[in-house]
């Protein structure tokens, strides 16, 4: 729609600027026409349907920092959670026992290497508008709602970064290496599905585009 | 249909609907300019805040090709 808007508004100029010259004030009529509509699709193309997502992550983000958590970790679907999950460990060195997990229990106590808070995965409703759960599935219904414009994935063994371009929000910071925002949570989530790994979260690189620095810390049958 | 489809024809539609009527520039943005401006006084409520922003650009630039008309009118007038 932006892109339409621009040419219209240059398509309608130029049609403007042609009846002007000739002095035919139908044509320039036409013109301004179409620049008026153009400006008007521009205008309307920088509405954001994300901003909602704003008001629910600053108070998630406010209780794992009032909580002092200190990193994210993705767990794939299992018979366990067959939703999958986020967990925020409260440990750098965090210990995971994915049989004593249930969303029912959302504080984890017990030990303190194991303690930590389990989430579903933010904005998991996305999830229900793919067929599979895999990393390009879910990128693509991303940037079909706009709120990407596009995302990469290197993976080299355990290493992963995730290089998202054009995010539709404007909070990213380094602390979503603890609670990222549902779009980020879902591009990490379905990695970790798609792997079937646990994805601890190491970093997150705000820039021009996001790079998130994650780590494949093995399979459901080695946390249970 | 959502709200902004519906906004979006509304203006576009007055906007074809005046050239189409008329093939005096000056009426033409006369009537663009009153149309566009009860439209977006209509639906000023449920616009977000940055396409307000930029929709007020629109009718600034329209209002003062509208001043520049009224004194050239003014002008022809007084001689």
């Amino acid at each position: 729609m932006k892109l339409a808007g621009i040419l219209l508004m240059i398509l309608g100029s130029a049609i403007a600027l042609i009846g002007f010259f000739n002095s035919k004030e139908t044509i320039l009529n036409v013109g301004v026409c179409g620049t008026f509509i153009g400006a008007v699709l521009f205008s309307f193309s920088q509405q954001k349907n994300s901003k909602f997502i704003e008001s629910y992550h600053e108070n998630l983000r406010n209780l794992s920092k009032f909580l002092e958590l200190k990193k994210s970790i993705y767990i794939p679907r299992n018979k366990h959670l067959p939703d999958g999950a986020v967990f925020l460990a409260l440990m750098e060195d965090f210990e995971i026992d994915l049989a004593k997990m249930d969303y029912e229990r959302i504080v984890i106590s017990g030990r303190e290497r194991e303690a930590g808070m389990l989430l579903k995965v933010p904005g998991s409703e996305i999830l229900r508008e793919v067929e599979e759960i895999s990393f390009e599935s879910v990128a693509s219904a991303l940037r079909y709602m706009g709120l990407i414009r596009s995302s990469k994935i290197v993976s080299s063994g355990e290493d992963v970064r995730i290089l998202v371009e054009g995010v539709a929000v404007d909070f990213c910071e380094e602390y979503c290496k603890v609670l990222a925002c549902p779009i980020c949570s879902n591009l990490i989530f379905s990695f970790a599905n798609e792997s079937n790994e646990l994805i601890e979260v190491e970093k997150f690189e705000v820039g021009e585009k996001i790079e998130i620095h994650a780590r494949k810390i093995g399979g459901v049958e080695r946390w249970v | 249909m959502g709200l902004r489809e519906i906004l979006i024809l509304s203006f576009s539609a007055w906007a074809v609907f005046s050239c189409l009527i008329t093939s005096s520039f000056e009426i033409f943005l006369s009537l663009l300019l009153i149309g566009s401006l009860v439209i977006y006084e209509l639906s000023r409520y449920y616009i977000p805040r940055k396409v307000k922003v930029l929709l007020n650009q629109v009718v600034y630039v329209m209002l003062f090709t509208f001043a520049l008309i009224v004194l050239k009118k003014a002008m022809e007038v007084l001689r």
